[in-house]
């Protein structure tokens, strides 16, 4: 069998896979008239950093677009009103806390939270795993975390462990909708699958239980155990979904392939991952999402976003004033993951939920690594958050913070006008007021996250 | 994986990347160690339930006896027996009866295959399957843990032949003898016989330069269309069969491994090189991380860190050498390039190249700040021969050879009587099997410190 038949073959089955999914949850809602719809939450993540002027949309604050030449993030022009562009947010904690480049560029996004040297964690929470923990008690899945090719995960435990994610559409696929049709009532031969499977959890956890019972277990190694108790308690929750209808029905599931991650099947990968996640938030299977792309520092050729070339030394790096033939392969990867994050507004846009749509009670907070990435620098990090928020945040907004001085002032070039050459660092606002901002919107009643330095919500931003 | 292996000789495995070590210690062990997510919990209850199902097709062979006359006289024992060779040890009342209980809810409304796939569903992602105690008895209290006999001989079997005991160990492990430190190298040199102690030492090869990743590493297809998942396995395999063949057939000398062309070895290069280029900063850091055991820190924030973009008529050095002459980017480059440009004449997937696009190719270098390894070389065989010549490359050898065996980093703590074989080792008087069995030899191999 040749390997583009199988590709072929792969690509139908992702087309026709997600596509258009019947809901329980849905169709219950809507028989019993509620309209309360609860307020997601994904985080999403690009990597390399941006080059602003490309990304910077045109106009004023509530009149302004993003059709201009080279502008990364045109496609998002008929969801402007669902958008909120932030303008000058530093990572601060990443550099405050002396985190350097990719490493603290892949922890910071969505804790606030410093880097703890030499390892991968981080010392908080993400956001979405904060709420999780909070709020996403009655769903089959507490969080969802995916990811596209090469991604690294950028979600962290409440201990700040880092999570996994699913890279595989058809893994995304199963554990979203189960391993097969879901129970009905009456069905004997489901309920005594779904009754072993119960007793097995509880076996298993009966048995980490005395293993946690050992008196001199070192606190790290019972930290994990205590990991395997929750990843143990997760599963009892799917299960009792399953038993009580919560779940969705799942069609034909996707056909797997060797190597989700090589850039053939990103673009295809990438589809079938928002269709999954669409339909898991459709469907209330969970609320608390994170979906990555390529990992922090990648360096991934992108030939389906016309670039062939080493995304992260040939690209990024060569970014800068006057260097517009890498200034223009940075505009394309953009363009690529806009397209993304385009498909994923109209997919959730497409899905009716009383008298708006599934979009409009949904946020999505989109960030990234790195400011200018030539410099490896967390200053001025491109935020956009999107979705209709449940009314909570003012959208259809460009919003600028720190216009006055050294705006666009990198700590590698003190002498540059409005950079001031004792402070090299601590430009801008942090990022975490934003995170404060909407732990509020989410009914927190927090003025700080996992950073006490910065305290207070972003101004302005909440209705 | 190979617990599971043992377990279901016969039965293939379902394809699961299983976390490479799982003990549970009362070290405050190595990140990398084991961590059950909801994710790998997921895919561990889903191999089981496959396994479960697989396993118990033959059941009557499986069983060993007719459960037609007498069902539990039957069931019951190879319960127990099935879980005792899972969890490498005697089983307690209680987890006997939990066992026998998941059982009779299998059966219930079934068959006794399906009570027994029941069973084997829980063992096969059992926490005591998982993870490997060095916890000592339940009741021992101090500062100093004195591993179980049943404990040591899972300690001696991971370590030589990376999976579970045998009949024969776990015998020695309840009559006692483990303790005697004859018994532990008489049953080491016997393992060391078995295959499964070739693999266990290739896995070591792998994780000691980091070939792990290279299957998974983007490279340009466009460059290099032959490169694939599965040329890439087979080059680590290779790789593999070089390291073992020194060890097992050879002198088990460090010194045969460098000059016998380890660090040239094609996927040795490709695992530490960009999707197009050679990258002679990452197999600076190779050398200077794994083979002189020396840290090079992360580039400090806000640092221009473009590399130069390629240039018609420049050399990949070229491109590095101007990029390293900023100060702020020097610093740390000269710890690492000036290595790696030993290996300029290979290429992003570890091909020999006389040239580099035309462009003559210089491979010159110089080791600085390692003791003993410093010093200018011409190309990789010189710079093999220099870290072959120095005890520090020896000695930071057998301590990352000694962290692997213990899964944690060796520190002063543990590493009291370790030191003599360390040092023998160093001065090139022991092979690396000979130094395997001088650590199951020693104390700090039967017993464990209590971390704060």
């Amino acid at each position: 069998m040749s390997k583009s038949l199988d590709r072929r073959r792969f690509l139908r089955a992702m087309a026709g896979g997600a596509a258009a999914l019947p809901c329980f949850r849905l169709l219950e809602r809507s028989a019993s008239g509620a309209t309360d719809y609860p307020l997601r939450l994904l985080t999403l993540f690009t990597p390399h950093g941006t080059w602003w002027p490309y990304w910077r949309p045109h106009g004023s604050e509530t009149d302004f677009t993003f059709v201009f030449e080279n502008s990364m993030l045109a496609v998002l022009e008929p969801f402007k009103q669902k958008l909120l562009v932030i303008d000058g947010l530093d990572h601060r904690i990443a550099y405050e806390s002396g985190g350097t480049g990719h490493g603290a560029g892949s922890v910071v996004p969505f804790t606030g939270a410093p880097q703890i040297p030499d390892s991968d964690d981080s010392r908080g929470p993400s956001i979405e795993q904060f709420l999780a923990d909070k709020l996403g008690g009655d769903t089959t899945l507490r969080s969802l975390r995916l990811g596209v090719g090469w991604s690294k995960s950028l979600s962290f435990t409440g201990a700040g462990k880092r999570l996994p994610s699913e890279n595989r559409p058809w893994e995304s696929f199963r554990l979203v909708f189960g391993d097969g049709a879901p129970m009905l009532p009456g069905d004997s031969a489901a309920a005594r699958a779904l009754a072993n499977r119960s007793t097995v959890v509880n076996a298993l956890k009966a048995e980490l239980d005395e293993l946690r019972l050992f008196p001199r277990l070192a606190a790290a190694e019972r930290a994990k155990l205590d990991e395997h108790m929750t990843a143990l308690s997760a599963i009892e929750r799917r299960l009792h979904g399953l038993a009580t209808g919560k779940s969705c029905a799942a069609p034909k599931p996707m056909s797997a392939v060797d190597n989700p991650d090589a850039p053939d099947f990103v673009p295809a990968v990438s589809r079938a991952q928002i269709d999954v996640l669409t339909q898991a938030f459709a469907c209330d299977v969970t609320r608390f999402a994170a979906l990555s792309y390529h990992g922090q520092g990648s360096e991934a050729p992108m030939p389906y976003a016309g670039v062939n070339m080493n995304t992260h030394l040939d690209v990024a790096h060569q970014v800068g004033e006057g260097k517009e033939g890498a200034n223009l392969n940075l505009v394309k990867v953009h363009q690529w993951y806009a397209g993304e994050v385009a498909y994923l507004l109209q997919s959730l846009d497409a899905i009716r939920e009383g008298d708006g749509t599934l979009l409009d009670h949904t946020m999505i907070l989109w960030s990234n690594e790195l400011g200018d990435p030539a410099v490896h620098a967390h200053f001025n990090v491109p935020h956009v958050v999107a979705g209709g928020t449940n009314g909570r945040f003012r959208m259809g907004r460009y919003a600028k913070y720190n216009t006055v001085g050294g705006y666009d002032c990198v700590a590698v070039q003190p002498g540059a006008p409005g950079c001031s050459a004792g402070n090299r660092f601590a430009h801008l606002d942090a990022h975490n007021a934003l995170l404060v901002a909407m732990l509020q919107a989410f009914g927190q009643d927090v003025q700080t996250f996992n950073a006490p330095a910065y305290a207070g919500a972003l101004p302005g931003i909440l209705a | 994986v190979n617990a599971l292996r043992a377990l279901v000789g016969g039965v293939p495995l379902p394809a699961i990347e299983f976390p490479p070590d799982a003990r549970l210690g009362t070290f405050n062990n190595a990140a990398s160690l084991l961590r059950v997510t909801d994710l790998l919990a997921d895919g561990l209850s889903q191999v089981a339930e496959q396994l479960a199902q697989s396993a118990t097709v033959q059941l009557p062979s499986l069983l060993g006896c007719d459960p037609v006359p007498n069902e539990l006289g039957c069931v019951t024992p190879f319960i127990g027996d099935f879980a005792a060779k899972a969890y490498r040890r005697p089983l307690s009342e209680v987890e006997r009866q939990r066992l026998v209980g998941v059982y009779t809810q299998g059966r219930s409304g079934a068959d006794v295959r399906e009570g027994v796939a029941l069973v084997l569903q829980l063992i096969f992602q059992s926490p005591n399957l998982l993870y490997r105690t060095e916890l000592g008895a339940r009741n021992d209290a101090g500062a100093q843990v004195k591993l179980t006999p049943e404990e040591l001989a899972s300690e001696l079997s991971f370590l030589v032949t990376a999976g579970p005991p045998d009949h024969e160990l776990l015998r020695a492990a309840s009559a006692g003898e483990l303790s005697s430190a004859d018994v532990r190298e008489a049953q080491a040199r016997r393992l060391l016989l078995q295959a499964s102690a070739r693999q266990a030492m290739a896995t070591f090869a792998t994780e000691w330069l980091d070939l792990g990743q290279l299957p998974k590493l983007p490279k340009d297809s466009a460059l290099f269309p032959e490169f694939s998942a599965d040329a890439a396995r087979s080059m680590q395999r290779a790789t593999e069969d070089r390291f073992i063949g020194v060890v097992f057939e050879g002198d088990g000398k460090l010194r045969s491994l460098l000059q016998g062309g380890l660090l040239t070895e094609p996927s040795v290069l490709a695992a530490h090189a960009g999707p197009q280029w050679s990258s002679p900063t990452h197999r600076g850091k190779l050398i200077r991380n794994q083979l002189l055991c020396q840290q090079v820190p992360p580039p400090p924030p806000g640092l221009i860190v473009a590399v130069p973009a390629a240039v018609p008529g420049a050399t990949t050095r070229q491109r590095m050498l101007t990029h390293a002459s900023d100060p702020a980017c020097s610093a740390c480059h000269m710890q690492m390039d000036p290595l790696g440009f030993a290996f300029e004449h290979y290429d992003a997937v570890g091909r020999y190249r006389a040239d580099e696009g035309g462009l003559l190719i210089d491979a010159t270098g110089e080791v600085t700040g390692a003791g003993d390894a410093n010093g200018t070389f011409d190309g990789a065989d010189a710079l093999s021969r220099q870290l072959a010549d120095s005890g520090a490359v020896r000695g930071c050898f057998a301590r990352q050879w000694t962290s692997f065996a213990f899964g944690a980093e060796v520190t002063d703590a543990l590493s009291c009587s370790l030191a003599e074989p360390l040092d023998e080792f160093r001065a090139e008087r022991l092979s690396l099997s000979e130094l395997l069995l001088r650590v199951i030899r020693s104390e700090d191999f039967v017993q464990r410190h209590v971390s704060e």
